[in-house]
């Protein structure tokens, strides 16, 4: 009999995802590779965002990411259970529940667990934690991988080496062997994923609103799929779909007045709040920061000191310093009127960022504002708070476009 | 003139550099129950310590440190880290890698790491740091750190010479005094123990990451219970494991004796720690074991519900508490303590 999860995901991968194609071959895609992940139990990885798939997707091993399992089930409001059964087990509230509530996932069985919990502890600290407490519950392997906050030629090394350490330890625990040649193939993939992402990009910088703000927060995993050949279709797709919009002056937004960069994620279960903001009240988001793309090429030559460099050379790894400058280039380049940063309630990456964002935005006069709400957990969540501070930072656009006007 | 202080938060920061460059070590500490100033910079669901910590430096209490070393610990160290750097005063704010894997790569990259800082530290201040000083450095603190495990071990009779109030004072008093000027004060701290017996009562094992006020110790000891060890970042495993000085390299033996030393929660360890909590709750015979975690510390949250597992399955009793590092709510946690000790 299949779990909530199974169906759930079912389910979304038949949706049509709406303004954009490339939603739906997303999820096509995810449900993909949990459906390889039922089928090779005995080879299946849980990981997490932050870690390249590139080994992986060589190795030939099914990979399931954390934030599909908690983001499809938050999508449909199949979290409750799962919540509840993560509070049995955990003595503490307050931890990031877009990661801890795998832990009731698994405690209800919604899918087997994985052989492997590979973690690294890059960003959000979390999910090894949480990894962790998995493997000694089921007694599946555990596998970390160690991210220094430095970011020179001697941290590159060092985490390259790690990686390197981590193929022998999968060869030797699934009998799999990693191919280089496979590896250059994936790694040409992945470089030509990004060559798109970063034509998609370019498109969205110099274009009126071609895709709804939706499309790109429902799709953050995106770059999960680097190296693959669906990977790479979608984003194709996706690019060509846009340009085809560009040159036919297709607007999904008729009348959108003003444009906004979103920052980190969005609840998923309240997808419709993001059509109130653009519809309604005119505010296209025009780029997303879960849609950047990887900073760098990946080397063939040298795969394993160039997937260490695309890991210490995420905008969020380091000083939150590398974040802000990111944003502000990214507000100034798509000419932003407005800067919105969710937060989820227990995540201390997003919260903590933001006095130093806000404090950089007021420096370059662009309104910004932090919404909070929980990420999973839709009993925290109030629509018509979250409509109302919409409707007030749409207004602060607006008299701040007015003034402008007025004073020349 | 008086010499520099370099403050730091972690027991993972080698204070044998900071002697060898000539300045004294300072532990940031914190005592604030109110968070006013720091709650612009650093939400409410971060590690209370480093907001508390943070109030204190926004307050000008650490006016008089000339450098802080953070270590990337965890996520709220780092995240203190970019708040000194952008709103203190303090011109010499350092960010230390310090390796989660305790294996050969992350022993030759905590090297690495640690002759950046001495290089760091020797441009800012001007100092020459070399292997003699570190070396020197190094025995000073070896002889506080054998000091400290010996009185450790008396805890293990059945009326230990000193409660658990006692000891923390004792520890937390290294943060008033040189080494040299602790390793006296310890020394007739030990001669002064002699064959004294103490109270007795149900032997508790106190876990958790750091004490820097004995109000905790002193609240579980008012309810007929002694704390006869604690297996903490401020207590245990901030003396454990010795440098050897007799190590050509004298950085490497740092760099070994820290990464090496029993391992906070933040370290990647499958059983270390674990079979030394089992072996501590058979010699130390204890009775329960009181987990004290700092709120919203993923850590020590996570890896308490695996100890709060395996030892409920050895039939040990556990509780775990949270706080946040302030003075309140005393009276819930005493009436949690006093049912955990009837159950026992």
């Amino acid at each position: 009999m299949q779990s909530d999860f199974q169906r759930t995901l079912r389910l979304v991968s038949q949706l049509n995802g709406g303004d954009i194609r490339a939603v739906y071959s997303y999820n096509q895609a995810i449900y993909a590779k949990m459906r390889d992940y039922l089928a090779r139990p005995d080879k299946a990885i849980l990981t997490n965002l932050y870690m390249p798939q590139e080994i992986f997707i060589a190795m030939n091993l099914p990979t399931l990411f954390t934030e599909f399992i908690t983001g499809t089930l938050a999508a449909a409001k199949r979290t409750l259970d799962m919540i509840a059964a993560t509070e049995r087990v955990l003595q503490s509230s307050g931890l990031c529940n877009y990661i801890t509530s795998i832990i009731g996932f698994y405690e209800e069985g919604q899918l087997p667990p994985p052989k492997f919990f590979i973690a690294p502890s890059e960003i959000c600290e979390d999910p090894p934690k949480v990894f962790e407490y998995l493997s000694s519950r089921f007694g599946s392997s555990y596998y970390y991988i160690d991210i220094p906050f430095s970011e020179d030629e001697k941290t590159v090394a060092y985490v390259a080496r790690q990686l390197e350490d981590m193929v022998d330890y999968l060869e030797e625990h699934t009998g799999q062997r990693l191919s280089m040649k496979k590896l250059t193939k994936v790694i040409r993939l992945s470089n030509e994923a990004r060559y798109y992402g970063l034509k998609i990009r370019e498109l969205r910088k110099r274009n009126r609103p071609l895709m709804l703000g939706r499309g790109g927060v429902q799709i953050m995993g995106l770059y999960t799929l680097l190296g693959t050949r669906e990977g790479l279709d979608i984003l194709k797709d996706l690019y060509f779909t846009l340009k085809d919009r560009a040159a036919r002056g297709f607007k999904p937004l008729q009348d959108s007045e003003y444009r906004l960069y979103w920052i980190h994620q969005f609840p998923p279960y309240a997808i419709k709040i993001l059509d109130y903001l653009e519809r309604k009240l005119k505010a296209a988001i025009v780029v997303e920061e879960v849609m950047d793309v990887p900073s760098m090429d990946l080397d063939e030559e040298k795969p394993f000191i160039s997937l260490a460099r695309k890991i210490l050379s995420h905008p969020a790894h380091g000083t939150v310093a590398n974040r802000v400058n990111l944003a502000i280039e990214n507000a100034i380049e798509y000419q932003v009127d407005g800067v919105i940063n969710y937060s989820p309630i227990g995540c201390r990456l997003g919260r903590c960022g933001v006095p130093f964002l806000k404090e950089r935005f007021k420096q370059i006069d662009i309104p910004f504002i932090e919404l909070i709400s929980d990420s999973i957990d839709f009993r925290n969540y109030s629509e018509a708070q979250l409509q109302t501070r919409l409707e007030a930072f749409v207004e602060i656009m607006r008299n701040k476009r007015t003034l402008s006007a007025a004073i020349g | 003139m008086n010499a520099p202080v370099i403050g730091w938060g972690c027991s993972y920061v080698p204070e044998e550099i900071i002697l060898a460059a000539e300045c004294h070590s300072s532990r940031l500490i914190s005592d604030y129950n109110n968070i006013e100033l720091a709650e612009a910079f650093i939400p409410s669901n971060v590690c209370p310590y480093t907001r508390n910590v943070f109030e204190s430096t926004l307050k000008g209490d650490h006016d008089f440190l000339s450098g802080v070393i953070f270590t990337n610990s965890c996520q709220a160290c780092e995240f203190l880290y970019d708040n000194m750097k952008a709103c203190s005063t303090i011109k010499f704010c350092y960010m230390l890698d310090v390796p989660r894997r305790a294996d050969e790569h992350g022993l030759a990259f905590f090297r690495d790491r640690l002759d950046h800082l001495i290089r760091a530290i020797e441009t800012h201040f001007r100092v020459n740091i070399g292997e003699e000083e570190l070396k020197q450095a190094a025995i000073e603190l070896n002889d506080n750190r054998r000091r400290l495990l010996h009185i450790n071990e008396t805890r293990k009779t059945l009326n230990p010479p000193l409660t658990g109030t006692e000891f923390t004072a004792l520890v937390n008093i290294a943060n008033d005094m040189p080494p040299m000027e602790y390793s006296r004060y310890l020394a007739q701290y030990e001669q002064s123990l002699g064959e004294k017996l103490g109270k007795d009562g149900k032997r508790i094992l106190l876990m958790g990451s750091k004490l820097s006020h004995a109000y905790l110790p002193d609240l579980i000891e008012s309810e007929n219970a002694l704390i006869v060890y604690e297996d903490m970042c401020s207590h245990h495993r901030s003396f454990d494991g010795l440098v050897d000085t007799g190590e050509e390299d004298i950085l490497n033996a740092i760099a070994r004796r820290y990464l090496m030393k029993m391992p906070c929660p933040r370290m990647v360890d499958t059983s270390r720690h674990m079979l030394h909590l089992v072996r501590i709750i058979e010699e130390y015979n204890i009775d329960g074991i009181i987990y004290h975690s700092l709120k919203f510390c993923a850590s020590h949250t996570i890896k308490a519900t695996e100890i709060r597992d395996r030892m409920k399955a050895q039939g040990v009793p556990f509780l775990f508490i949270e706080g946040d590092y302030s003075f309140t709510s005393f009276e819930q946690i005493r009436n949690r303590i006093g049912t955990f000790l009837e159950i026992i």
